[in-house]
């Protein structure tokens, strides 16, 4: 009969385990995919600016743009702040764990990392998609 | 036994993985570019060359004389693809012409193209015995 611990060792064997045998070859598909993450955060970005420039109102200065974004900030903090900064934070933790694995010490190809970034690079580029969504909507109010 | 005793099978997984950087670069882009996704066949002709291109780059980078990581090969292979792989060579080398045409000394060695001729119309034949 298999007790607990054993079960979690099974468990853990499965998910943190590596899928694929060779080392190369994990190190390999793990590099593809940790560089199309950073891609897909490169267009996250620019889609942010372009949000951005067209959602602040004229002129761009520095001043002007910091006085906007700190209102807007305040306001959407006031409902939820506790839920929106963790979410926020959560994100930002496990993408800073990604740039870890440049110098090959994630390179085991496990479960784990194989479901989870392909998961960042769909959710990068649904948020992409959303800020396209957004600015087309400031661009083209009557559509 | 191995039919090609020089065969890496790491070195063909570096190729394959650097086309399956660009196409993806492409693909991602596309996805993430706000724009509507041209026709399948247009789409499928892109990414075989993006991927194409990444090879292609795997390859040169594997030449060079000194030593690259496989991040920074990956990178390589991907963004040039992504850049080269739908425009093609003919793009790349109009371009470098148009950038040295500007350039100050060697842009006067540089003729200008030819304009373009304009096609002359066919005299029509009359029909002499009528």
């Amino acid at each position: 009969m298999l007790d607990f611990s054993e079960l979690a060792h099974r468990w853990d064997a499965i998910y943190n385990g590596a899928v694929i045998p060779d080392d190369h070859l994990g190190y390999l598909v793990m590099s593809v995919e940790r560089i199309l993450i950073a891609w897909c955060a490169v267009l996250l970005l620019r889609s942010l600016a372009r949000y951005i420039s067209a959602a602040l109102p004229e002129p761009h200065t520095m001043d002007n743009v910091a006085y906007w974004l700190r209102w807007w900030l305040w306001l959407r903090l006031r409902e939820f702040p506790l839920l929106k900064l963790g979410a926020a934070g959560v994100a930002v933790l496990l993408l800073l764990q990604i740039p870890a694995g440049a110098g090959g010490a994630l390179s085991d190809a496990t479960l784990y990392l194989m479901l989870i970034y392909p998961t960042w690079i769909a959710a990068l580029l649904g948020m992409t998609q959303l800020l396209n969504h957004l600015t087309y909507k400031i661009t083209h109010p009557e559509s | 036994m191995a039919y090609d005793p020089t065969f890496d099978p790491y070195a063909l997984g570096v190729a394959v993985a650097s086309g399956v950087m660009a196409a993806g670069m492409h693909a991602t882009a596309l996805a993430g570019g706000g724009k509507t996704w041209p026709a399948r066949r247009v789409l499928t002709a892109n990414l075989i060359s993006t991927a194409l291109v990444g090879i292609v780059v795997s390859q040169v980078v594997k030449y060079l004389p000194w030593k690259i990581d496989l991040v920074v090969t990956l990178l390589a292979a991907g963004l040039t693809g992504h850049v080269l792989g739908p425009r093609g060579v003919s793009w790349a080398f109009s371009g470098m012409v148009k950038g040295a045409q500007q350039a100050p000394v060697i842009g006067k060695l540089i003729p200008d193209p030819p304009p373009e001729e304009t096609p002359v119309p066919e005299p029509v034949q009359e029909a002499k015995d009528a």
